[in-house]
């Protein structure tokens, strides 16, 4: 038995596929694709699939990843990509597959860019309004706990973050903590600005990338 | 491919997964290369569309072809409803992104009565004109078929043209019809004429209606030649059907996510409540070579490792032990599970039922519709109940500690002991639970009863009875309620004021256009969805219309009355259904078509189970 990690990008209209939903995607794919992969044992044996760092309903991910359990110690893993491109909905593709050297549990940050965009408005005009609420002495919004909706100030984690206007959109790159320990969603930001301006806006977040506590690419 | 424009919408809504399109195995044509564009439309959401199989077949019958682009069409859930009206976006295919009124057909699949509305509603949202009379060229052509188009006349004002019967050899015929009216400039009515000498083919608008004083209809004359009553279709070799090996695989949850094969059509048992039991008759079946290759095909391309064998009443097939040694002999090593939705329990060996997912999974349900022996005998469900006890003792001495039996109250003839009579059923089954020797031990039994009110359908021996009211329906509900004595009987029943709207739209006739145009007017949508049907505001359109629900629903028929549906012909005398009455009634029983035939007229296709031969009954 052997694990792989295979990464994918989910993008364009397969950023609506929710988290649960991408399990269901990719079991059927895989069980289409016949490749020799473990299932679970006992009553209703289904293919092991885990992912690594779940992504919210509505983004892109361009380093997503999966681990799975080959039963067949010899099959080629460089063969997996391919054949499960063909058994994929638009927008999810299978890029690598190599031997897990991370364990999900370091993952420790995520790198967004948020492009986001308001019927009426310009870039620039946006691309100000953010500024504005970034430069502000504290960036409060409420956020989903277990224990009910918290205020919370997303100041402090905006530490690396870059902001340019690109055409009708505003562009924020940042950097946030991600993983199990704390993860912050770049959703928040947007809330933050929809509660400062009263403005309705649109966006395409997109997670670039995953890292652990140094910065290295979870790998 | 749907727009950005639709893209930005969809981060408002709650399941934008139901809106992209893009699912594994949906097909994608150059609309510049086709001739007929056609958008098959569920009038209900996506997770319950995707998950009929009819609309597979079509969808795949369809494409097949390359003259035709077959793109599917749901009706979206309101928070969709408000972004689209708030953007003014029409509603859309999922392949092509386009709106309904870029399409040639407009296809609609009529599965209950209470996905009426939503039809105007989709029409509506995909800028097309409600109304027939309002569409003058041959092109947006609004046609609709399945198992309610058996009643068409409800519809009839918005309608172009019905398919009748089983749809996968008619619709192309007049797919074809419409080319070549297109290519020869010929009008929408030409068209229309044309496609009404098809057998199978219904046009509303050739036909004119007059009532009676009393209201009940006087006569019904076609016009244009159109045929006087119009016979439905069947396929004869289901063998030889084209049967899809791929469906487009949802990326989101739906309701039925599997793989799924018919294992045949029709069903031999003859309920007299029951609908589809007589509008598909004959039965006739797949053979066991060709269902096992469809469904190892299908797992294959999809990927599920589910099959469930869809029928009217899987047991009854002939052929069902060669047909699942067939599929266990690659399932089980490809981790696929089988399963058979529709199940006599009684019809099965333990082994057998040891293989099937169904049972394992759902736990024990069974159908005895009535509680009294003499009920059964009225509706001629012929299960008696020494057969449910001795398939229950069976499963609690087998471990199973939970069963569910499903019910109809406001049957013909039935009296407040039959009612009770369902109580004391599963008090029984309660007993035989206490005396089964290898029951779960310190395990209690869980019985729930569930009853829905009984609605009387065309074609059935019941289409002359009058619904009870929903103030009896509702008396009889408590009646039941009250004659459970122990808590381990659990009861819930459906809400009697949707089967009573469903009622007045199962047995209605054309002027019933005018109370679905008001609703649609007032809003109203999704009248399937508890959340949604409201009885005060139907009883207001019926009102301001100057309808009285009850002249549809509740009142009794006369046998020589003209019906809405008499010009409908699916192949079963009128006589016979008159005959099943009045043996309902003397509380009779009829045997099924494999015991004995009983000239229902289905044998005229001269295929199926009336031409098998029957083992002579001792
Ligand atoms: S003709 Fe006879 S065997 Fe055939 S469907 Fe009717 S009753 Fe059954």
């Amino acid at each position: 038995m052997k694990s792989v990690r295979l990464w994918f990008k989910k993008e364009g209209l397969a950023r609506f596929i929710s988290h649960l939903d991408l399990n269901k995607v990719m079991t059927l794919a895989i069980n289409r694709s016949k490749i020799p992969i473990w299932h679970t044992e006992g009553f209703n044996p289904h293919p092991f699939i885990t992912f690594a760092l779940p992504l919210s309903l509505g983004f892109c991910g361009e380093c997503e990843t999966m681990d799975i359990r080959l039963t067949d110690d010899d099959f080629d893993i460089s063969l997996i990509p391919e054949r499960l491109n063909g058994s994929l909905p638009e927008g999810i593709r299978v890029y690598r597959a190599a031997a897990p050297k991370m364990k999900p549990a370091q993952i420790s940050k995520a790198r967004y860019e948020m492009k986001i965009g308001a019927d009426g408005k310009s870039g620039g005009e946006i691309c100000a309004e953010i500024g504005s609420l970034l430069n502000s002495a504290e960036v409060i919004t409420r956020k989903k706990t277990k224990k009910g909706l918290k205020d919370i100030d997303l100041k402090p984690y905006i530490k690396e973050h870059d902001l340019k206007q690109d055409g009708e959109f505003a562009v924020l790159n940042m950097t946030l903590p991600a993983g199990s320990v704390e993860n912050i969603n770049p959703i928040l930001y947007l809330n933050a600005l929809k509660e400062k301006t009263g403005g309705e806006y649109f966006y395409i977040c997109t997670r670039r990338k995953i890292k652990n506590e140094n910065g290295d690419d979870f790998e | 491919m749907i727009s950005k424009e639709v893209e930005k919408i969809l981060l408002n809504v709650q399941k934008p997964g139901r809106y992209t399109g893009g699912e594994l195995n949906s097909v994608i044509k150059d609309k510049s290369s086709v001739d007929v564009r056609f958008a098959f439309c569920f009038p209900d959401v996506y997770e319950v569309g995707m998950s009929h199989l009819g609309m597979k077949i079509l969808y795949s019958l369809f494409n097949e072809r390359e003259d035709i682009w077959c793109e599917r069409v749901f009706a979206p859930w309101t928070d969709m409803e408000e972004q689209m009206r708030r953007h003014s976006f029409p509603l859309y295919a999922l392949e092509s992104g386009d709106s309904l009124d870029k399409f040639d057909f407009i296809g609609f699949t009529l599965q209950y009565e209470l996905s009426f509305t939503n039809i105007l509603y989709m029409l509506e949202l995909g800028n097309i004109p409600l109304l027939t009379k309002d569409r003058k060229d041959l092109f947006n052509i609004v046609v609709a078929g399945g198992p309610c188009a058996c009643n068409p006349e409800p519809l009839a004002d918005f309608v172009d043209l019905f398919f009748i019967g089983e749809g996968e050899e008619v619709d192309l015929e007049v797919i074809d019809l419409y080319k070549s009216c297109k290519s020869n400039n010929e009008s929408k009515q030409d068209f229309l004429i044309k496609a009404a000498q098809i057998e199978g083919v219904y046009v509303p608008s050739l036909y004119t209606v007059e009532y009676n004083g009393d209201g009940t209809l006087k006569s019904f004359t076609p016009s244009h030649k159109a045929p006087k009553t119009v016979k439905k279709r069947i396929i004869k070799n289901l063998d030889e059907l084209y049967y899809p090996d791929n469906f487009v695989v949802p990326s989101i949850d739906i309701v039925h996510d599997r793989a799924m094969a018919e294992i045949f059509r029709g069903c031999i048992r003859g309920c007299r409540f029951c609908q589809a039991g007589f509008l598909y008759r004959p039965v006739r079946e797949k053979s066991p070579e060709v269902i096992d290759a469809q469904c190892h095909a299908l797992c294959n391309n999809t990927g599920y490792d589910e099959v469930s064998l869809s029928s009217l009443s899987s047991s009854d097939y002939t052929q069902i032990v060669p047909l699942l040694s067939r599929l266990t002999e690659w399932s089980a090593d490809e981790n696929v599970s089988i399963s058979l939705p529709s199940l006599r329990v009684d019809g099965f060996s333990d082994d057998i039922l040891s293989k099937l997912k169904t049972v394992r999974k759902s736990g024990l349900t069974f159908a005895p519709e009535a509680g009294t022996q003499r009920l059964r005998d009225v509706i001629n469900k012929n299960v008696t109940e020494s057969e449910l006890m001795s398939t229950c003792s069976t499963a609690f001495n087998g471990g199973w500690s939970t069963v569910k039996l499903y019910f109809m109250i406001g049957l013909p003839t039935e009296t407040l002991d039959d009612v009770a009579g369902i109580a004391q059923l599963g008090q029984r089954v309660v007993n035989a639970y206490y005396s089964a020797e290898n029951r779960p031990k310190g395990k209690s039994v869980r019985v729930t009863l569930s009853t829905a009110s009984f609605v009387p359908k065309p074609f059935t021996p019941f289409q002359w009875f009058p619904q009870d009211t929903i103030e009896v329906l509702k008396e009889k509900q408590m009646h039941l309620k009250d004659s459970i004595t122990t808590k381990k009987i659990n009861y819930n029943y459906h809400d009697s004021s949707t089967s009573f709207v469903e009622a007045v739209f199962a047995r209605g006739d054309r002027r019933l256009g005018k109370a679905l145009l008001k609703a649609h007017e007032k809003g109203m949508i999704f009248d399937g969805w508890g959340d949604y049907f409201s009885l005060e505001k139907w009883l207001e359109v019926f009102d301001e219309c100057g309808l009285d629900p009850a002249f549809y629903a509740n009142r009794q028929r006369e046998f020589d009355e003209l019906l809405p549906w008499d010009h409908i012909d699916y192949g079963i005398k009128k006589s016979f259904l008159i005959e099943e009455c009045k043996r309902a009634y003397n509380n009779e029983t009829t045997p099924n078509c494999r015991q004995k035939c009983s000239g229902c007229g289905a044998a005229q296709w001269k295929e199926g189970v009336c031409f098998e031969k029957r083992k002579t009954m001792v």
